[in-house]
């Protein structure tokens, strides 16, 4: 089996909120051929709605930090989160192209002893499992198919848009992360307004807890609809919305109850790996599911 | 109320365009933008109008509601816009506008304050107990290592955003909740 | 019942009629039972065959006509389907090309008339549809086979007004070889082109792309250029028109005069300027403007006070200031083509924008002090003190959509007023440009384009038409509503620019009436067909082209002016035409001359001739039938519309169907 070598990028939720994603992704992708190494010392992208959001210079040094550490490793970097995803590609694309840009970021980063080059690509996971590694090969790897699950597959803002600079989809009709989850048997359905937000993002989980609930309720009123077993997605941050959302809501009396998993979580549990380093930490309830379709408590 | 136009302000259009609203003139107002926001019909933010108020030079309606930091940056407006007239860009700028006149919520504040101290939009503290709870490798990361964090000081002790993120020099994270600013 | 009997022996025993019903698709079968129209025209008396069709125009179903006349014997046709004034061409040709004769032919119209007004209730269109086959079905057992007359046509043609349509259609119609004579009633042609300044979409100067045209009209031969002139009178016909021109005097011998306007120079008398909306001073003797074709003096008859200082100048002794008659001229014309243009809307009639402040514009005026050549030397300045404008306002769809007084869209306005816009913000960058609204209308081609290039130059499009303006200190308070804001709005400017409306010329009517052409209710001249014959008027030879039909831009005149050129080409190339033989006959055995028909005719159609007999000049006689309908001995025969085809289709008609 051919092995190719990535940087991998965790950013802040996967490492430090669940870190089950994190062992997820790290069993699943070598026995997919895709060794993934750790970027020692990189930091948050930053964020959008901070850095990016007063200043744009500030955002692109943090994200070059971050890139010159994969150019370092000599090795393409490959993001496990849509907001990471769009900065850092954002940074490379823009970097690489704006020469202006790129010195000034690079006096700056000098003083820290690094150096932005724009020697590597940045990737999302979802393109490495579905164009690097291919369809085919993640069929052959599972162990049981969920043949008959429906999953409502969410893609989030930031792994489709903007789509000039991140090309990872077509944005308004994106199949990847589909195709992925159909590879697993599961059949991903249909339903209304599915490129659109979870309300996680810009600040507003943060900022405005009544009007990201709101965002999130009209979200998975939509997904109801076609009344799917869970939710995948390939974004940490909406993982989280999804998640701790549904918490809320549900503490406002609004229970949903769709189990929710973070795509890699469901490919290991497919190829026979534990569910407890893998599928363990969250609030909304997926044990049912996961004994359900998996038989594993 | 009625508002007066008499005298050409074209102050806050040049910084909007300066600060990456570069294609704010080309919007003719067709509405694709609220039309498609995941936000507009829950909050004031109504981006067309706000695509308006730019060309239009009225800083204080836009500032007044703050609206514009109830974007969730999912640049569903830019992607359709038929005139790429990036909306979300001229968000982005504006919010460069409002930092710049002091103007910003506290949950910005507390991510970057997060990041400048810990390396990490969240705290860390919480992350290795979890890790540990699913025994995760070890953290190798800028959380890990007080001199990765040091670096990120640096850099950003060299921007603006130092002052406009109002950096505090003896920071103690104020939840452990992820704030999420992405 | 003993009635009925006698009426059936009066229908033809001998025809063979062929129905065939269309369904158009669902324009007709949605709400006619096809089906019940089939069977129920089965049973008429003369019918021998009745056909339905999905799409009867189509080559298939007119070859379905050909073969059931061919191996049917098939000898009249009545199709029941859509506007014979769309349609009737097509089923005659085909009939031509069998050896049925053409006029063997009857259309019932059972969409017009049946599916679309009823169409909400098939039971009642379905039975109007089936008493309207039965006329065309008892009426065409009474067809009789018509011959085609021929008319021998001039190669010749007028066109009334030089603007750029008119001069385009001239020039067509000259360079295929045809004698053009070109009536101008201005001392120049050129039209409103001539006063602008530099034309969307591509801001060419008006001027530089006009002038060549001009001088290759004054240079054509076979163009005669008759300038300063008006229709007198227009008779005659198709094929053959006798023109009166009214050529005004110009007090200055053309043929000496070589337009140096010395004249003007010692000239003392100073005249508004209406070349240049009035907003400077000509002369009593002048030349309409500096491009002028041809570039003659005239004098202005009602302003010279005859001090004689312009003969005096004349070195070349072309002018005398005695006052002789108009001129007439007389010449014939195989066709017409009218392009008159149009005039602006007044904007006191909307007092609410306050135009009679000095500051407040209208776009020709705008138009004017932007060109190089007007009033202004091309600064743009503010009448009442001079002074450059800082913020200006354009106000959009002055007297357009607007039931209170044009309600159509002007159509051009929109495009005009960015074409200012930009034009000032490029020479002026600073200037704060505001439009103001309703729609924006950029439909031609490039034009969305060059409206977005006027956002980019950071021009503000507001969205909400304009209630009042009124003037503050020294400046203007332009009250409007945004739209987007959902707030009152109001600019302080300091120059206001109305988008007036284009409307139709003043004397449209007039020259109607003289060519016996229609116009529309809103004035400008009407077309035969809105969509088919977008320049044919209801007078066979004469054409209508450019801004005279409705609001439109140069590339449009222009299109139209070659349009209606081509049209009358064709309609001259052969030198003769076949005209339907729909016109009235004399029974001169019954005829007791009592001249009753020529006091009525609308058309001077029947005349008493020589022979001391009643004769029908067959190429001005439409057929009406008022003649044949007033004579008192029943002498007139209206071809294809005899008296007894009509009462076997008022019998059908008045009788119940069961
Ligand atoms: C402010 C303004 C700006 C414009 N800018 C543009 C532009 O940038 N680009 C563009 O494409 N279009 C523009 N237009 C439109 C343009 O003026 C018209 O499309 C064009 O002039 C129409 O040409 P025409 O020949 O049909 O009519 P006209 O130009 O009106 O010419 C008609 C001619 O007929 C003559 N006439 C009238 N009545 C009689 C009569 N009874 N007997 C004899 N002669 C008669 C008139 O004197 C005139 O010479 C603008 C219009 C306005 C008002
Ligand atoms: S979609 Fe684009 S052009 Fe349309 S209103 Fe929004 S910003 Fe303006
Ligand atoms: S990017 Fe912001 S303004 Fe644009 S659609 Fe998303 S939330 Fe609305």
């Amino acid at each position: 089996m051919a092995v190719t070598n990535y940087a991998l990028y965790t950013g802040c939720i996967i490492p430090l909120r669940y870190p089950d994603i994190e062992n997820s992704i790290r069993e699943t992708m070598p026995l997919l051929g895709a060794n993934v190494y750790d970027m020692v010392g990189a930091g948050c992208c930053p964020p959008g709605g901070a850095f990016w959001s007063v200043d744009e210079i500030s955002g692109l040094i943090q994200s070059a930090r971050n890139i010159s550490i994969a150019e370092f490793m000599e090795k393409d970097l490959v993001a496990v989160c849509n907001g990471c995803f769009c900065y850092l590609k954002n940074t490379n694309m823009m970097l690489k192209s704006d020469k202006e840009k790129r010195e000034k970021v690079n006096t700056i980063l000098n003083n820290v002893g690094r150096k932005y080059q724009g020697t590597i690509s940045v990737y999302h996971l979802v393109e490495i499992l579905h164009d690097h590694i291919g369809i085919e090969k993640i069929k052959n790897s599972i162990k049981l198919n969920l043949d008959g699950v429906k999953a409502a597959v969410h893609y989030g803002c930031h792994l489709l848009r903007p789509s000039d600079h991140l090309m990872a989809e077509n944005p308004e009709k994106p199949h990847k992360l589909d195709a992925l989850v159909e590879a697993l048997g599961l059949e991903s359905v249909y339903y209304p307004k599915k490129l659109s937000c979870c309300g996680a993002g810009g600040g507003m989980r943060g900022n405005n807890p009544e009007v990201t609930l709101k965002i999130l309720e009209k979200k998975l009123m939509n997904i109801k609809y076609s009344e799917p077993d869970c939710i995948v997605t390939a974004c940490p941050f909406c993982f989280l919305q999804f998640d701790l959302g549904q918490k809320g809501l549900r503490e406002k009396g609004e229970d949903f109850c769709i189990p929710v998993f973070y795509y890699n979580q469901l490919l290991g549990l497919s190829m026979g790996l534990p569910k407890n380093r893998i599928a363990v930490l969250s609030e909304t309830p997926r044990d049912g599911f996961i004994k359900k379709y998996y038989g594993v408590e | 109320m009625k508002i007066i136009l008499n005298n050409n302000n074209k102050e806050l259009v040049n910084k909007v365009m300066e600060y990456g609203g570069k294609r704010v003139y080309e919007c003719f107002q067709c509405g694709m933008c609220a039309s498609g926001c995941p936000v507009a019909s829950d909050t004031e933010h109504k981006i067309k109008r706000t695509m308006h108020q730019v060309t239009l030079g009225l800083e204080e309606q836009i500032m007044d509601k703050k609206a514009i930091w109830l974007c969730t940056t999912c640049f569903m407006c830019l992607e359709r816009c038929p005139q790429n007239a990036e909306p979300t860009e001229v968000v982005f700028a504006l919010r460069r506008v409002s930092a710049e006149n002091g103007i910003i919520p506290e949950a910005q504040i507390e991510v970057a304050n997060n990041i400048y101290h810990l390396g990490h939009a969240v705290t860390v503290e919480k992350g290795i107990k979890l890790r540990n709870k699913v025994n995760a490798p070890l953290l190798k990361t800028a959380g890990s290592d007080k001199k990765y964090i040091d670096e990120i000081q640096k850099l950003i002790d060299s921007t603006h955003s130092y002052s406009l993120l109002r950096i505090e020099k003896d920071w103690k994270p104020k939840r452990d909740d992820v704030i999420g600013c992405d | 019942m003993a009635k009925s009997q006698i009426e059936k022996k009066e229908l033809k025993n001998s025809s063979k009629i062929g129905v065939y019903v269309c369904h158009c698709g669902t324009n007709i079968a949605g709400s006619v039972d096809i089906k019940e129209i089939v069977n129920f025209s089965k049973n008429l008396q003369n019918v021998k065959i009745v056909r339905e069709h999905m799409y009867l125009c189509s080559e298939q179903g007119q070859n379905i006509i050909k073969d059931d006349i061919a191996k049917e014997g098939i000898d009249r046709i009545v199709a029941a389907c859509c506007s014979p004034r769309t349609h009737e061409e097509i089923f005659r040709k085909t009939l031509n090309s069998t050896n049925l004769n053409k006029y063997l032919y009857e259309q019932v119209n059972i969409r017009d008339q049946c599916s679309w007004p009823h169409f909400k209730d098939k039971e009642n269109s379905t039975k109007k549809a089936k008493q309207l086959v039965k006329s065309g079905i008892y009426r065409a057992s009474e067809l009789e086979p018509l011959e085609d007359r021929k008319l021998s046509v001039l190669k010749s043609a007028l066109v009334i007004g030089g603007g750029i349509s008119g001069i385009n259609a001239a020039l067509d119609l000259a360079r295929g070889g045809y004698k053009v004579y070109i009536v101008e009633k201005n001392p120049s042609i050129g039209g409103k082109m001539a006063q602008l300044d530099k034309t969307f979409p591509t801001n060419d100067c008006s001027a530089c792309i006009l002038a060549p045209m001009m001088v290759e009209v004054s240079n054509t031969p076979n163009i005669e250029l008759l300038t300063y002139s008006e229709i007198e009178d227009v008779l005659g016909h198709i094929g053959k028109y006798r023109v009166t021109v009214r050529k005004k005097q110009t007090f200055v011998d053309w043929k000496k005069c070589n337009g140096c306007g010395e004249c003007s120079i010692v000239c003392p008398v100073k005249v508004d300027n209406e070349f240049n909306c009035n907003m400077d001073k000509r002369k009593a003797i002048y030349t309409q403007f500096e491009q002028a074709i041809p570039m003659r003096a005239v004098v202005d008859k009602d302003k010279c006070v005859k001090c004689k200082l312009c003969v005096k100048k004349c070195q070349l002794g072309a002018i005398d200031l005695t006052e002789n008659e108009d001129e007439f001229l007389e010449f014939e014309v195989g066709s017409i083509i009218v392009t008159t243009g149009y005039d602006l809307f007044d904007p006191n009639i909307k007092p609410e924008y306050d135009y009679e402040h000095p500051n407040v514009i209208t776009s020709l005026e705008l138009e004017r002090m932007m060109c190089a050549s007007g009033p202004t030397k091309g600064e743009i300045l503010r009448p009442s003190d001079g002074r450059k404008p800082q913020t200006l306002s354009f106000v959009q769809c002055v007297g357009s959509r607007d039931e209170k007084t044009n309600d159509y869209c002007s159509r051009i306005c929109c495009t005009y007023s960015i074409k200012h816009a930009r034009l000032l913000k490029e020479k002026y960058p600073d200037m704060d440009i505001y439009m103001h609204y309703i729609d924006l209308r950029c439909f031609g081609k490039g034009y969305e384009e060059y409206y977005r290039m006027a956002r980019e130059k950071g021009i503000k499009f507001i969205r909400g038409r304009i209630s009042q303006v009124d003037s503050i200190a020294d400046r203007l308070e332009v009250s409007g509503d945004d739209d987007t804001l959902g707030e009152q709005i109001s600019v302080i400017a300091d120059l206001v620019v109305l988008a007036v409306a284009m409307e139709s010329s003043k004397d449209a009517k007039k020259l109607a009436n003289i060519l016996n052409i229609s116009t529309d209710k809103t004035g400008f001249f009407k077309e035969i067909h809105p969509k088919l014959k977008p320049v044919g008027t209801d007078s066979d030879g004469i054409f209508i082209a450019g801004a005279c039909q409705g609001p439109k831009e140069i590339p449009d005149a222009i299109s139209q002016g070659k349009a209606a050129a081509s049209a009358a080409a064709s309609l001259m190339s052969k030198g003769e035409i076949e005209i339907e033989p729909l016109f009235a006959q004399i029974m001169e055995d019954y005829c007791a001359k009592c001249r009753t028909c020529e006091s009525l005719c609308t058309y001077k159609a029947i005349k008493y001739n020589e022979d001391n007999k009643m004769e029908v000049d067959i190429a001005l006689c439409k057929g009406c039938g008022v003649c044949g309908a007033s004579c008192p001995s029943g002498a007139i025969k209206s071809n294809h519309f005899t008296s007894k085809q009509i009462r076997m289709q008022i019998m059908a008609l008045t009788e119940a169907i069961i």
